[in-house]
Parts: C-alpha cells; sequence; structure tokens
C-alpha cells in the first residue's frame, strides 16, 4: 500500500507538471507524460491484483475467521 | 413499567438496526488500496485529456491590428489594448525612445490584471506580488511560474502593429 502511495504521489506531480506545460503552450510534453502516468497505473493495478491474492491465498489458508463486530469471515470451502 | 414487555434498555431503534457506527466507518486497508488505484485511474485519465487537448488544439489566428501611433505615448508611458480578440487585454508600454513592448495583461498566477511600475520598471501584479520583466516577461518574483505572453509588434510608417503573440 505504501508503494502504491508513493506512485500516487509521483502521478500527481506528473499531472500538475503536465498541466503547467500544456499551459505554458509547450504540447510535446503531453505526451512521454500519458505514457509514463499509464505505466504508473498499471504498477499500482498489478500491485493491488497482487495483494489481493495474496491476502486471498493467506485467507484460504488460515481457515475461518471472525471480524471486528462477530461476524463469520471464513471463506466457503468446496466440498469434495 | 414495562409496556413491551422488552428486557433490554436500549431503545428499539438500535436492537432493530444493529449496525455500529464504528463497524460502518471502519476502512480496511484492501478498501484504501482501492481507492488509491481509483485515483491512480483518475490521474492517468487526467494526463490522457491534456495529451488529447493538445493534439486537438488548434493553432491560434492573430491578426494584424494597429494598437497606436509611434508618438501617443511618453516614454515611460503606457497604453492598454486588446489582442488577438476583444477579452484578451494587453498592455503596451514605450520603454525608450524608440523602444516598444506589449505583454498580455493578464497575469499566469491567477490572472489578475498586471501594471506597469515606472520606478522599478517592471511589470507588477498587485494580487499576490508577482514581478515581471519589461525585456522579455520572465518572472522575477512572486508565484507565478510562467512569463508574460508577449505581443509581437511591428512598426509600418507611424503605426504600432500587433502581428503576433509568443508565450
Amino acid at each position: 500500500m505504501a508503494l502504491i502511495a508513493v506512485l500516487l504521489i509521483v502521478q500527481i506531480w506528473l499531472l500538475s507538471a503536465a498541466l503547467e506545460s500544456f499551459l505554458a503552450g509547450n504540447l510535446q510534453a503531453a505526451m512521454p507524460a500519458a505514457v509514463f502516468s499509464g505505466v504508473l497505473f498499471l504498477i499500482c493495478l498489478g500491485l493491488y491484483l497482487f495483494v489481493n491474492r495474496v491476502d486471498a491465498e493467506v485467507r484460504l489458508s488460515r481457515g475461518p475467521t471472525r471480524t471486528v463486530n462477530g461476524a463469520d469471515n471464513s471463506v466457503i470451502k468446496q466440498q469434495p | 413499567m414495562n409496556w413491551f414487555g422488552r428486557a433490554s434498555s436500549e431503545p428499539l431503534w438500535k436492537e432493530e438496526f444493529s449496525v455500529h457506527a464504528a463497524d460502518e466507518r471502519y476502512v480496511t486497508r484492501r478498501q484504501l488500496t482501492k481507492f488509491l488505484v481509483l485515483t491512480s485511474l483518475g490521474m492517468f485519465v487526467g494526463n490522457l485529456w491534456i495529451l488529447i487537448r493538445s493534439i486537438f488544439q488548434r493553432q491560434p489566428v492573430f491578426p494584424e491590428r494597429p494598437i497606436a501611433q509611434v508618438d501617443e505615448i511618453p516614454i515611460g508611458g503606457v497604453k492598454l489594448f486588446t489582442y488577438p480578440s476583444k477579452e484578451d487585454h494587453c498592455i503596451l508600454v514605450r520603454t525608450a525612445e524608440s523602444q516598444y513592448v506589449a505583454y498580455s495583461q493578464k497575469c499566469t498566477h491567477l490572472s489578475c490584471a498586471v501594471y506597469y511600475s515606472q520606478e522599478n520598471n517592471r511589470l507588477e501584479c498587485p494580487c499576490h506580488q508577482g514581478f515581471f520583466s519589461i525585456k522579455d516577461g520572465a518572472v522575477l518574483q512572486g508565484p507565478p511560474s510562467r512569463p508574460l505572453p508577449r505581443v509581437v509588434l511591428e512598426q509600418r510608417g507611424q503605426q504600432l502593429l500587433a502581428i503576433s503573440m509568443k508565450t
């Protein structure tokens, strides 16, 4: 999550720099900024999917758990 | 006396609506991560929007327009005019006997109107103390990050004409 937050900060900076450059009449910076922003988004998405998958695997291996308010949070296992 | 036969001292609505406010506000790390990824998508869409705008941006047309007579303003004097459209206010400054410069009057910070300070020989924005060079419109001080757009001038006979703009 921290890595995604760091990448997001870079993306915010990139957007503000691209906008500033566009308003200054410099149109050449828009393409590399968009490509780099797209790459950063794909990395964020990949990290999120990776963490979700690892999380699901860990929950599956641990078995049934309980949430804060006591609800059953167990993963439904398929019967053989 | 308990008319409804309920043993609990809690109000009825609390028993029936049993979602705790603390649980409702609880945000898991996964939810926050999802929100961060969605924000990242938003940043990407913003960059794409800038790219599309820059691809389809049409080159502005700058007409030639007489803006002043040569001896109309004294040395150190100014004249306000509009260029290229009626909404674009500009400022013409006579800096020397035969030297004229003209810039957009809109400050590049928050669009306040800049004015010429003769004692400091610079263009000043009164809103946030942004100062611009009279020579090339570059930022000397203050919050503006971009120079003032410059109006390209041409002298034909006794007339000064605005022929284009440089950002």
